[in-house]
C-alpha cells in the first residue's frame, strides 16, 4: 500500500514524522483556567488518546495545539519545532473535526485539494479562469490534481470526488476530512472525537481502518475521545484529563491495572467503580467469629483509610450459605444484559451501597431480584484510594461511597 | 382579492405609459380609457426619444453607475459584516449598533457637507460623485452579517488551518455561500441607485453624466417635449424595460434572501 509520504517525491522531501512537546500549557478563558500547566510528550509516530469527561479542557488542548486558541503560557513543539509564533497553517498540523467541518459549497475534490491551492498557488493561479495565463500555476495545479486523486485512492472514495458534501453519508464526509488532512502530510494529526457522528457498526470499522491509516502514513497522532473504550482499543498511550489538567498518562494496560486515582479509575470502569468506606468494608469482610485480618493488596485494612474501590469484573457473586472467604453480604435488585456478560446490581445489606457485579449472561436466572448473596471482592485487583473531594461531576458516584 | 386590486392599481400606470407610447398624439385626446396604438406612431415615438436625446447614454450612465456602485458596495460590506459576525474585537456590539443606527439615515441628511465637499474635489458632474456616497452601505453590512453569523464555526477554524486568510475567507467560503443574500442585496441595490432622481439632480448638470430618471425629467423639462408626450413614455418604458426584465430574473433570489435575512 502507497503511503502518503511516499507522494510527496516531488518535492523532494519526504515528510519526517516527529512528536509532540508540550510545556506547562496554561490557557485562560475569564477567570477560568481551561488548561492549567500541561505537559507530556508524544513519541515520533505515536497514536496518543486524550480522555476526560467533557469539559475537561481536551478538545481546548487541540485547538491551543493547531493554534486556533491562544495560550496565555507554556510552549508547544511539534517536530522539535516551537510553533508558538506560527500561523495555524504554519504549523504543519492537520485537523479533523466532530462535525467534519467540510466547505460546503465545494466538491470533495476541491475539499481534499483546498489546503494545496491555498498554499501552493499563487493567488493568479487561484483565480478561476484568469490561471490559466500562468503555465507555472497549471503545473502545480496538475500536480495537486495527481495528490488528491492518490489520497482518494487510499480512502476509496474515488467515485464521489465530484460530489459535494451535502449528499454524501457520514461515513462518506468522514473520510473526505480525512483526505483534506492527508493530502497536507503533517507532522502531527489532531483529531477532534471524529468517530462520534457515526453510527455503532460504522464506528468499529472506521476506528480499525484509521487505526490501519495512522500506521502507514506514521504521523504522530492526538485523538481526542470521551469513549474510554474507544481510546483503550487503539492507543498506544492514553493521556486521561480533569479539569484543565494531566492526571496520568500511561498505555492503556497501564491506566487499567494502576489508575492514578479515584477519578482515572472511575473514567475507565463499566459501568461504574465500585467504591466502599474502609469501615464498612472491614466490618462486612471481618464479620463473624475467627475471621482473618481482611487485606487489599496485602494491606491489612483495619489500619487503612479511605475506600476500596474494585471493578464489576473484579468482584463474584456466591450462594448464600457459601461461607468459605470473607464476602460482603449483598441482595441482588436486577440483572442486566450486556452480550455474553452481564452485569449483576446488587445492594450491600445494612446499607444503601449499590454494588455492581460482571457474570455470565447464563448466570442471570441463578440470581433473581432479592435473593441474598455473598460478593467476593479480587483484593488483589481492588485498590485502597483516599476519600474524593465532592465535586459536582462526581457527585453521582461519591454517593456510592457508603 | 385586495392583492388582485392593489396590483391593479399598480400596474395601471405602466399601462398607459406602455399606451401612450404607442398611439399618435392625437389619439391621446379621442376620450377613450387607453388610446389606440398605431404602428407608425409607435415608430416615430421610439425613434424621437432615441435621437432628440441621448436616452442610450442615459442608460449607459445608468449602467455603468449601478454596477460599479454594486460591486464597491459588496467589497466593502462583505468584510465589515465578516467582522461583525465572527471575528471579535473590542467594540463589536458598539460598532454594530452604529451600523444599524446608520440604517435609519436618509441620505438627505448628509446631503449638504456631501455636496459641499465634492465641490471643493472639483468632482461635481463626475461618476466619482454618484458612486462615492454611496459605496458603504448600512443595509449591506447589516444583511450579509446577518448571513455570516450561522455560518459554523468549525469550517471557519478548518479553513485558517488550511491556509485561508481571513479575506480568503470572506470571498472564497462565507460570499459563496451567502449566494441568495448577495442576489438580493443586488437586486435592491440596483433597483435604488438606477431609479434615484435625488442625488444625481443635487451633483449632475451636464447632460452626458445624467442617469435615466434625471434625463427624463430634463426631456420633459426642456419644453420641447411638451407637446410630445407619446415620446416621452416611449422614454420612460424604455428606461424601465432593463429593470423589469431583471427583477422577474431575480425575484426568486429575492425573495429567498430576503425570508432568511429575516429569521
Amino acid at each position: 500500500m502507497q503511503t502518503a509520504s511516499a507522494c510527496d517525491s516531488a518535492s523532494g522531501q519526504k515528510t519526517q514524522s516527529v512528536g509532540l512537546e508540550l510545556l506547562d500549557v496554561t490557557c485562560r478563558f475569564g477567570d477560568v483556567a481551561a488548561l492549567k500547566d500541561v505537559s507530556f510528550t508524544a513519541k515520533p509516530a505515536e497514536f496518543m488518546s486524550i480522555i476526560g469527561p467533557s469539559g475537561c479542557g481536551k478538545s481546548t488542548l487541540l485547538r491551543s495545539i493547531a493554534g486556533l486558541e491562544r495560550i496565555d503560557d507554556g510552549g508547544i513543539h511539534v517536530g522539535g519545532k516551537d510553533v508558538h509564533a506560527l500561523r495555524p497553517s504554519e504549523r504543519e498540523v492537520a485537523f479533523v473535526f466532530q462535525s467534519y467541518a467540510l466547505y460546503p459549497h465545494m466538491t470533495c475534490r476541491q475539499n481534499i485539494a483546498a489546503p494545496l491551492v491555498m498554499t501552493e498557488l499563487s493567488a493568479l493561479g487561484r483565480t478561476p479562469l484568469l490561471h490559466r495565463l500562468s503555465p507555472k500555476a497549471r503545473h502545480t495545479r496538475a500536480r495537486i490534481a495527481s495528490r488528491v486523486d492518490k489520497i482518494a485512492d487510499q480512502l476509496q472514495i474515488g467515485p464521489m470526488l465530484d460530489r459535494r458534501p451535502g449528499q454524501l453519508s457520514g461515513g462518506q464526509r468522514q473520510r473526505v476530512a480525512l483526505g483534506r488532512a492527508l493530502i497536507r502530510e503533517p507532522k502531527l494529526f489532531l483529531l477532534d472525537e471524529p468517530l462520534a457522528n457515526l453510527d455503532a457498526a460504522l464506528r468499529n470499522t472506521t476506528r480499525a481502518e484509521l487505526h490501519a491509516l495512522q500506521r502507514r502514513v506514521g504521523a504522530t497522532t492526538l485523538f481526542v475521545t470521551h469513549d474510554q473504550a474507544e481510546a483503550m482499543a487503539i492507543s498506544d498511550r492514553i493521556v486521561v484529563m480533569f479539569d484543565g489538567q494531566v492526571r496520568q498518562i500511561g498505555t492503556p494496560d497501564d491506566l487499567y491495572r494502576n489508575p492514578a486515582d479515584i477519578d482515572v479509575a472511575r473514567f475507565l470502569s463499566q459501568p461504574w467503580l465500585n467504591c466502599i468506606h474502609m469501615d464498612t468494608a472491614a466490618h462486612h469482610l471481618e464479620a463473624g467469629p475467627g475471621r482473618p485480618t481482611a487485606r487489599v493488596r496485602g494491606l491489612p485494612l483495619r489500619e487503612q483509610t479511605g475506600v476500596v474501590a474494585f471493578r464489576a469484573e473484579h468482584a463474584s457473586v456466591h450462594p448464600e450459605s457459601d461461607r468459605a472467604e470473607p464476602a460482603l453480604r449483598v441482595t441482588v435488585d436486577r440483572a442486566e444484559h450486556a452480550g455474553s456478560d452481564a452485569n449483576l446490581f446488587v445492594t450491600l445489606q445494612g446499607s444503601d451501597t449499590q454494588l455492581v457485579v460482571r457474570i455470565p449472561s447464563s448466570d442471570i436466572p441463578r440470581w433473581p431480584g432479592g435473593t441474598p448473596a455473598n460478593l467476593r471482592i479480587d483484593t488483589e485487583a481492588a485498590w485502597i484510594f483516599p476519600v474524593p473531594e465532592q465535586t459536582a461531576d462526581t457527585d453521582r458516584d461519591a454517593m456510592k461511597v457508603a | 382579492m385586495i392583492l388582485t386590486l392593489a396590483a391593479a392599481v399598480t400596474l395601471l400606470p405602466f399601462i398607459y405609459m406602455i399606451a401612450v407610447s404607442l398611439a399618435p398624439t392625437g389619439a391621446l385626446w379621442s376620450g377613450s380609457l387607453l388610446p389606440a396604438p398605431s404602428l407608425d406612431a409607435a415608430r416615430a415615438n421610439y425613434a424621437y426619444a432615441l435621437t432628440e436625446v441621448p436616452l442610450l447614454r442615459y442608460m449607459a450612465n445608468g449602467a455603468f453607475v449601478c454596477a460599479m456602485i454594486l460591486v464597491l458596495q459588496v467589497l466593502v460590506a462583505a468584510p465589515a459584516g465578516y467582522a461583525l459576525a465572527k471575528l471579535p474585537f473590542r467594540g463589536r456590539g458598539l460598532l454594530f449598533g452604529a451600523v444599524i443606527l446608520a440604517l435609519m439615515i436618509p441620505i438627505q441628511v448628509p446631503a449638504i457637507p456631501l455636496y459641499v465637499a465634492l465641490a471643493y474635489a472639483g468632482l461635481l458632474n463626475t461618476y466619482t460623485a454618484l458612486i462615492l456616497p454611496v459605496i458603504i452601505s448600512a443595509f449591506a453590512i447589516f444583511l450579509f452579517r446577518q448571513f455570516f453569523t450561522s455560518y459554523p464555526d468549525e469550517v471557519l477554524d478548518a479553513a485558517r488551518l488550511d491556509g485561508f486568510s481571513e479575506l480568503a475567507i470572506v470571498w472564497r467560503l462565507m460570499l459563496p455561500a451567502a449566494w441568495p443574500a448577495v442576489a438580493a442585496f443586488a437586486t435592491i441595490s440596483v433597483i435604488a441607485h438606477w431609479n434615484d432622481l435625488y442625488w444625481p439632480l443635487v451633483v449632475i448638470t451636464d447632460t452626458d453624466m445624467m442617469t435615466p430618471p434625471l434625463g427624463l425629467a430634463a426631456f420633459r423639462s426642456n419644453g420641447e417635449s411638451t407637446g410630445n408626450p407619446g415620446a416621452l413614455m416611449a422614454g420612460g418604458v424604455m428606461v424601465t424595460a432593463p429593470l423589469v426584465i431583471a427583477f422577474v430574473f431575480f425575484q426568486r433570489h429575492l425573495i429567498r434572501g430576503l425570508g432568511i435575512g429575516a429569521s
